[in-house]
Formats: structure tokens, sequence, C-alpha cells
């Protein structure tokens, strides 16, 4: 055996002092920080038999997956109302919305949650006050479903109810003939809004302006621009906006800036009262995470199309619901949901506000996380680090951490300060589980009871059950 | 009224070592401050619902004086800061390179060959695998890893060539670099295969000691001769040493193999060209029989010492049946018991009658059970052979000749090695020397890499208490045997330290365990003309 007769080169895993030792006996080539995997013993050993003897299936489908993801070219196309777009949306006999994250029941609902659910009932005039909503609610006469199961995706509480106006998104990457399609509602703007569970009287005269006003504008400023140039091209708004400092998740003013930019030059000719124009505007302009329920619906878009792609071990999906904390596996065929409790956010506090009042890690905005954005891109959003308690070192250090779980890169979305790095794509399960690396998240931390809105920022690591219940389902399928 | 607070640090790792050093820096603060520290929940955790998961620190105060607990509470950010402190220092200075998986490492340090691993054993073998993998070698330091996944890394480490070495290895010396708890040992001719950690040591020193000097020196982990594992490694490093230009002489150390192993060793050795000398510690001459006639390059040893010397002698390639060197050792030290056995027996009090061996290696605990069994001596244990039928707390002293390895899970739950940290066996070293009927106590002193840099920091100050009380009433005398397991290379400074010890009137010195064994028992032998 050559080993002995040349000299020791020895990597250290464990004891420092071991590496201390063999520094100074010159035999030390590098030491390599121990981090405990998800599983243990003899059960991981037999899971990393069975990935090795899988290895090139796995491996197919991913690279499968990761090219659909890259060429993914989400347009935003147009947009239509909830109940006209969604399949057997409203029903003759029970009432139906669609919320954030995995699938809740009524004796688990958070309270931004339940503020939101009953301001929507109200929103649909399904009941006149607060308590008679509750009843409707509690009745089960509501028949609640994640957004995700219809193409959907909503930030915090997430709710759409049948009436509300939405986003339509659509693929059109030459390389991909699906006819897939996503959908979001407007973005409310900060405060006291629905997605927080606020419900009052204020918050329904919003919304009932963006149904009325702020959609027909939206709606007809598409249909020039899809009829001139197929609709605004989301995939470009976002790659400059990842150069201009935004992350897509926590920091959207760029990208809503690049869209307000979009839509000035054919707002001027709609036919519209001038000053319903202008409101429109200034809606749009003092709401710096307008674009941020667009970039869901574009990483909505993109993910939908791996969840057909057997053996396939990336993440399809991350989503809370204030409650619980649900992902789903591309390469499950029909993934069910893999669920934890939602964790708290490690945050900063707006003044007089702390994590006492603090509502667990809810939205769907974790989609953006799971399509390389948001968390994974953080090196791209220095400004934002300091909001969430770090400095702009750590939003390196994040993003590159998360470059140990995922299988690849972006092309068009790129991280400028790491030489133009594409951000890290596709979560695959394995290395999740055998590096111990959990997903980050940046998020906003919404306070528990509802209607109080945002109380501040921070990060969160989705829960590591969860990854060890999809490990085994997974293990599982690989076998069928 | 006692006071509790509970402490989670979210997502705060710390390895068994750091944990440690916390729990022993929080144990500091106040006698009247009681704090637990745990990587999630303790298994015997009660109290209110927490939100604590496996990678979470968790920490208890508990005391009746808040202020103190306020105090504890402050030490533990203090802990973190520096850790924080620490490690970011590093990063600027760039001392120390880093990958993030062995995968990474191999592909930026192609040279690499070995792999060290002494993470937790619920990990290990997961580790363990990636390096073999990389087709790395690697020294399983770790223990609590299953049989089960021994099996399946050895499986896989044999089909690729690799050496696994261990889990549970606490020694190997390859290419002249000690790897893990190994002394500095001179380079010569003498390979050695060994289960045992302590052993390997013990035969190393005292080789290097009389001139003798090792070209490698390869743990195979403590389980490895067992059926189950069926001596993967054993042989594989065997079969090296065998082939291997630089060896003209083998030794083969552990406890006593399975038969079905040792056949095979027996097998394999009568393949081999070169000399082997065998120690398997326990083993009598009888349990050979079965393997006769053995083949006439094996020399069997029966003690660490026997081990050494044979196998030096047998190095120096001339006709050496008769081992000369090893007579006059023996001579030697016979001389050496008649001029201090009667020394001891007239400072020795009356109604002192008991044994009592406290060690960190357990390898030197079996050795002096191996000799008390054959002089038919009857003792108590928490290791081999005594182990089950020993019915007490052995915590305390107790009225017994006791022997103690204060490295298995009985003393070392929650503790570090006692290699590393001496809190618990000083603290048993004064209660025993302190009892009226202890007669006799040894004790070992390993040195080398891994152990305690400073030993006799942590001595002095309880051996000038010892010496104080002798001077107070002779009838306080009692003599501590001190096995030194090292080499004047070792970092500890040998040459020093025997200098300091040897200047207590209470104290002996042994470079040989074996000596130190030989001289306690004609002790107890003058015990039995005595009354």
């Amino acid at each position: 055996m050559s080993l002995f007769h040349q000299s020791l080169n020895v990597i250290n895993m464990g004891l420092s002092s071991f590496a201390s030792d063999l520094e100074r006996e010159k035999a030390l080539s590098c030491s390599i920080p121990f981090r405990p995997p998800l599983l243990t013993g003899l059960e991981l050993l037999r899971a990393d038999a069975l990935l090795t003897k899988h290895h090139q299936r796995i491996e197919e489908a991913n690279s499968k997956a990761l090219s659909l993801l890259k060429e993914s070219t989400p347009y935003l196309t147009s947009m239509g109302i909830a109940k006209d777009l969604l399949p057997n949306f409203q029903s003759s006999k029970n009432f139906k919305l669609l919320h954030a994250g995995p699938p809740v029941s009524y004796e688990t609902i958070c309270g931004p949650l339940k503020g939101a659910l009953l301001g929507a009932i109200l929103y649909e005039n399904w009941a006149t006050t607060l308590d008679e909503a509750d009843r409707v609610l509690a009745s089960g006469k509501v028949e609640l479903s994640p957004c995700h199961d219809f193409a959907c995706v909503g930030p915090m509480a997430g709710v759409i109810s049948p009436s509300m106006p939405l986003f339509i998104i659509e693929e059109k990457s030459s390389q991909n003939k699906s006819l897939n399609k996503s959908y979001a509602t407007m973005n409310e703007g900060l405060g006291k809004v629905l997605r927080f569970g606020a419900n009052s009287v204020e918050v329904m005269t919003k919304l009932r302006w963006m149904e009325k006003n702020l959609y027909p504008i939206l709606k007809s400023s598409l249909e020039v621009i899809s009829k001139s140039e197929g609709g605004i091209n989301l995939k470009l708004l976002m790659s400059m906006a990842l150069h201009m400092g935004d992350e897509l998740h926590n920091r959207n003013r760029a990208a809503t800036s690049l869209f307000v930019r979009k839509i000035s030059e054919v707002l001027p000719f709609l036919d519209f009262p001038r000053e319903e124009l202008v409101n429109a505007l200034k809606f749009i302009n003092s709401n710096d995470h307008f674009f941020l329920n667009l970039s869901m619906a574009a990483s909505k878009l993109a993910l939908d199309q791996i969840t057909t792609i057997h053996h396939s071990s990336l993440i399809s999906l991350m989503a809370r619901n204030g409650t619980n904390f649900g992902i789903k596996i591309a390469g499950i065929p029909n993934s069910p949901w893999f669920t934890a409790p939602s964790p708290l956010v490690k945050a900063l506090y707006f003044p007089t506000y702390s994590e006492a009042d603090a509502n667990p890690d809810l939205g769907d905005s974790a989609i953006t996380e799971t399509f390389g954005l948001g968390a994974f891109a953080m090196a791209a959003a220095p400004a934002i680090t300091q909001f969430v308690g770090g400095n702009f070192s750590d939003a390196t250090k994040y993003t590159l951490e998360m470059g140990q779980i995922t299988s690849g890169t972006h092309q068009s979305y790129q991280i400028p300060s790491l030489d133009f790095k594409g951000c890290p794509l596709g979560i695959d399960l394995r290395k999740v589980i055998t590096t111990g690396i959990l997903p980050i998240i940046n998020t906003g931390v919404a306070h528990k009871l509802p209607g109080i809105g945002q109380i501040g920022a921070g990060i969160v690591r989705a829960p590591r059950e969860i990854f060890v219940k999809a490990f085994h389902q997974f293990l599982l399928s690989l076998e069928n | 009224m006692l006071h509790k607070k509970y402490l989670i640090k979210r997502g705060e790792y710390l390895d068994s070592v750091s944990l440690m050093i916390l729990t022993s820096q929080m144990q500091k603060i106040d006698t009247q401050l009681n704090v637990k520290v745990n990587m999630g929940l303790p298994a015997d955790y009660k109290g209110p619902l927490l939100d604590c998961g496996p990678l979470d620190l968790f920490l208890q105060f508990e005391s009746t004086h808040e202020k103190l607990i306020e105090k504890g509470l402050k030490e533990v950010e203090l802990f973190f800061s520096q850790k924080g402190a620490d490690s970011k220092e590093q990063q600027q200075v760039g001392s120390t390179k880093t990958a993030s998986s062995f995968n990474e490492a191999k592909n930026l340090y192609p040279q690499s060959n070995v792999a060290l691993i002494s993470v937790s054993g619920t990990y290990a073998s997961f580790m363990a695998l990636q390096a073999l993998k990389e087709n790395l070698h690697v020294l399983l330091f770790s223990d609590n890893v299953s049989l089960e996944e021994e099996r399946y890394l050895k499986e896989f480490a044999k089909q690729k060539g690799l050496l696994l070495m261990g889990p549970d290895c606490g020694t190997a010396i390859l290419n002249g670099v000690p790897l893990a708890f190994a002394n500095k040992v001179r380079k010569g001719s003498i390979g050695i295969v060994g289960a045992s950690g302590t052993g390997m040591q013990e035969v190393t020193s005292l080789l290097s000691g009389i001139g003798g000097g090792i070209a490698l020196a390869i743990g195979t982990g403590g389980r490895d001769l067992k059926k189950e594992i069926g001596g993967i490694t054993f042989l594989m490093g065997l079969e090296l040493l065998k082939d291997d230009p630089l060896v003209n002489t083998i030794i083969l150390l552990s406890k006593p193999p399975h038969d079905e192993v040792l056949k095979k060793i027996v097998e394999e050795v009568a393949k081999c060209p070169k000399k082997v000398v065998a120690l398997f510690l326990g083993s009598s001459i009888e349990s050979y029989d079965k393997f006769l006639p053995l083949p006439s390059n094996l020399t069997l040893t029966f003690n660490l010492e026997e081990c050494a010397y044979k196998a030096y002698e047998l190095s120096l390639q001339k006709v050496v049946d008769t081992f000369p060197l090893y007579k006059e050792e023996k001579q030697k030290q016979k001389k050496r018991r008649e001029e201090v056995i009667p020394k001891l027996l007239s400072k020795l009090g009356p109604k002192r009658e008991f044994l009592k061996g406290l060690y960190s290696g357990g390898t030197l605990a079996l050795e002096i059970q191996n000799s008390l069994n054959t002089m038919k001596i009857e003792f108590v244990s928490n290791c081999g052979s005594a182990e089950e039928s020993t019915h007490l707390d052995l915590h305390s002293p107790s009225p017994h000749h006791t022997i103690i390895d204060f490295g298995e899970d009985y003393f070392t739950k929650g503790q570090l090695h006692p290699m590393i940290d001496f809190t618990t066996r000083l603290k048993r070293i004064q209660k025993e020397y302190r009892d009226s009927q202890t007669r006799v106590i040894l004790f070992d002193l390993v040195l080398g890499n891994g152990s305690h840099p400073n030993p006799f920091q942590e001595l002095k100050e309880i051996f000038d208490s010892f010496e104080a009380e002798i001077k107070e009433s002779p009838y306080n005398f009692v003599p501590l045997f001190i096995s030194l397991v090292g080499t004047t290379d070792d970092q500890q400074n040998l040459l020093k330290l025997r200098g300091d010890l040897e200047k207590y009137s209470f104290i002996t010195l042994f470079k040989s365990h074996q000596e130190a064994i030989l001289m306690a028992t004609s002790l107890l032998q003058n015990l039995q003309e005595e009354f």
C-alpha cells in the first residue's frame, strides 16, 4: 500500500486539538467543520446505499428539472377574476377560500390567517359582521384549500376569495411547450392589511378600490403590452432587479420600480380619468413590495413544472400557514405535504414588539427561496441584511451555505458581488439530509393577533423534521 | 426557595469537547449554583414544555440565590461571544484551512491520504463512509458506533483496499506521525497492529525507551477481533506489515480474539516470513492449545513489558531464544523490589490492606487484573473479568482490592476523558489516599499527543497536601505507584516530570506497568506475613 511511503496528509473532522497536533507535525491537509446530518447511524448508512444504487436515475431527473427551472421564462400577460380563472372555484353548495401554506383546519388556524379569512368572508358578503363570519367559518360551510393546489401563491395569510382580481403569469420559454400558468393577487401594501389578518372597514374599502379601480387599469395596461410584446417579461425584470440590490422576497424596491417604468409608457393613453391613473401609480409607488406577488408567481410557475419528474430529489415547494410549515418533493409522484410546526423567526423587532408577540412563520413567499431567490440570493441585497440583523459578510455566507444544498445555479438570475455567479438553484433533499444544512428564509414577522400587522423581520430555517419525513418517503418511492 | 431557570440556545450545536468546556466553566461559577448543559432536552427532563430540539443547546440553572442564576446567564453569553470572536479571529488570520466536505477536501488537497474522525458516534459512521468514498484511509476515533455500522464500514473499506482503523480507535502512528492519542516514538523496524490504544502507547513508549523503534502502529478499534467483525482491519494491517520493507518484526496486540478470528490470524502468521510477537492480553497459555503446533516465527507473550522487550530483541535480528536483555531487566526489577519493599513496609501503618488501581487506560486496568487473577487475588472492578460480579457502587472507596477504568462509561458520562481532564480521577485519588485501609495506590500517567499538556500542574497541589499530611502523622503514609507512559520526545517533558514527581516521599515511578504490578502485589504478599 503506497500510503506508508508517502508523506502523511490528514484531513481532520472533530476535536480541534487533533488538528493542532497534526499541524505541529506538518501533517494536516485541512479541517472539516462538523455539521450533524439529519439522520443517524445505521439508518444513514442504509439510506446512503439506496441513494448510491439509484444515483444515476436521481441525477438524470434532477438534471432535467434543473433545466426546466433555468429555462422558465415567466411573462405577466393579463389579469382576471379568481372565480373565472380557477377551476371549480365557486360551487353552488360551498364557499371556497384559498390560503397560504399546507392544508389547515379551523381548530388550528393562527391569528393572522383567521383574521384574513374572516375579512375575506366579509368581502364576499357571506356575512355582515365578524361574529357571523366566524360562525360561517367554524361551520365548515367554507371550503379551505391551499393556494398552491390552484396554481396560486399568496404572501403571509395569502387569502384568495372568488371576487379577487389575479395576475396571470404564463410560461413563454421556447424549450417548454407546456401551457403552464400561475396566479397571484395584487399586493395590498404595508400596515393593517388583509394578509396580516386585518379585516376592518378600511381594509375592505381598500380591497374594493383595488377590485374596482386598480384592477381595470392594470388589466388594460397589460392588454396593450401583451398585444405589442406578448406581456411583461418578468424574467428580465427580476434579473435586472437582482443586479440592483433586490433579492425578490424581502427586498423588491428595484423590481417594483422597473414594473412601474414598464407600465408608465402605457398608462397615460388608457381611457380612465387622470386622477384614477395617478391614484393607481401612487398606490404602487407607496408599496416597495408590490412586485413580491409577481416574483412569487414567477417562482411558482417554474417549480410547478418539475413536479412530474419522477425520482428527482429536488424540493418543489416550501410554504407556511402560520401553524405548520410544509414542503413537497418533485420526484415523489403526487407528492403529499410533509409538515411540521412552523418555527418562530429569529427576528429584529420594531419598537415595542418582541418575540412574545410574534406569530410563527407564515406565507407562501418561501416559494422564492425554493426557486433560489430571497434568502438564497441574500448576497445580492446588502441593504436587507441590516434589516434582518446581520451584516454584508453574513449575506454572502448564507448564499454560499445554500450553495451546499442546491444542485445547480441559475443562469439568468445572478449575484453581482459573487462575480455574477447564478443564484443557488434546486434544493436537493439528499444534500439537506447529509449536510444537516436547513434551507434559510428571509421573512417578515406578523403579530400573532389578527389585524395588527408586521412587527419585524428576520431569518428562519425550515424545520428539520419535514426533510426527514420527506426523505423516508423519497427512499420508498425510489424502490418502486 | 430553589430557583430554576431554563435557557435554550436554538441551533447552537456544540461538539462534545466544547460542551464539556462550557459545563466545566459553568460549574466553576459557584458551588451554590447547579448548572446542567445538554444538547437537546436531557433524557430525564421533567420540567415545563420547552421548544428544544436535539440540535438546540439546553441549559438548566438551579440555585437558592437568584443572583447566581443571573451570573450564570452572563457567563453563558460570555462563552458564546468568545467562541464567535475566536472563530472570527481564525478566519482573519487564515490559519486553519477548511473544506465543507470530504469530497471538497480531496479536490482542494488531492495529496490527502488519511481522514481522522472524532465526531459524535451517532454520525461518525456516515462521515467515515464519505471519507472512504474519497479513497482516504480512516482513523475513526469516535465511539458509540454500533457493531453493524462497524461491519458495514469495514467491508466497504476492504473492498477498496483501504484501512478503517476504529471505531473507538485512540492510537495510530503512521509514517512517524502520531495520530490522536499517541506518543512521539523513535522510528525503527517494528510494526504493530493493535486493538488497544493505551496498550499500544505503553508498548511503543517502552520500545522507544530501550532503543527500539516503530515503523508503523496500526490501530484497529477494540471490537475488530470479535466474531461479528472477523478481524478485518487486523488482518489487513498484518498483511501490510508483512509486505512493508521497512518492517522486520511485527507485534500483534489485543484482548483475546474470538477463536475463529484467532485461527485466521495464526494462519496468516504462518505465511509471514517475519518474526511475530503476539500479546492477546488475558489469554492463558492453554487458550492456544487448539492451534498447536504454533508457527515457528510466533512468540507468545503475556504482558505489555514482555511484548515490548521480546519484540525489540527479535528486531535486532541476532539469535535470541533466551532474550538476554529481557532477563537482565527482570533481574534489575527484582533487585529494585528487594530495596524498595522493606522501606515501604516500614512506613506502612497497621490495618492497611487494599490495593487500589485507578486507571485512565483500559488496557492497563486489564493487565493488572490479569496478574491478580493469576495470583488468585480477588478484586472488584467496573471493567474486565470482575465487572459482572461486582455489585457495589464503585463511585466511592470500599474495603476491597479495587481496579477502576476511569475511561469507561460508568465514569465518563458527562465528563471529559480522564486522559484530558483529571478532575474525577484526582478526586478519587484523594479519597483513596485518605482512606485508612488503603495499602497501595497505582495509577497511570499517559503522556503524548491528545493528553493533558501539563499534568504536574494538576497534581502538585494534591501531592503537596499528601506530603504535609505525612509530616503531621506518619500513619497517613500510602505508597503511590505511578506508571509513566510516554517518551522523552513527548510534549509533556518527561524528564522534568519525573524530577518533579520523584521529590515526593510517597511516590515510586515506573516506566513499565508490569513492574508496578509486581511491586504492588509484592506489598500485598508481605501483608500475609504481617498478619
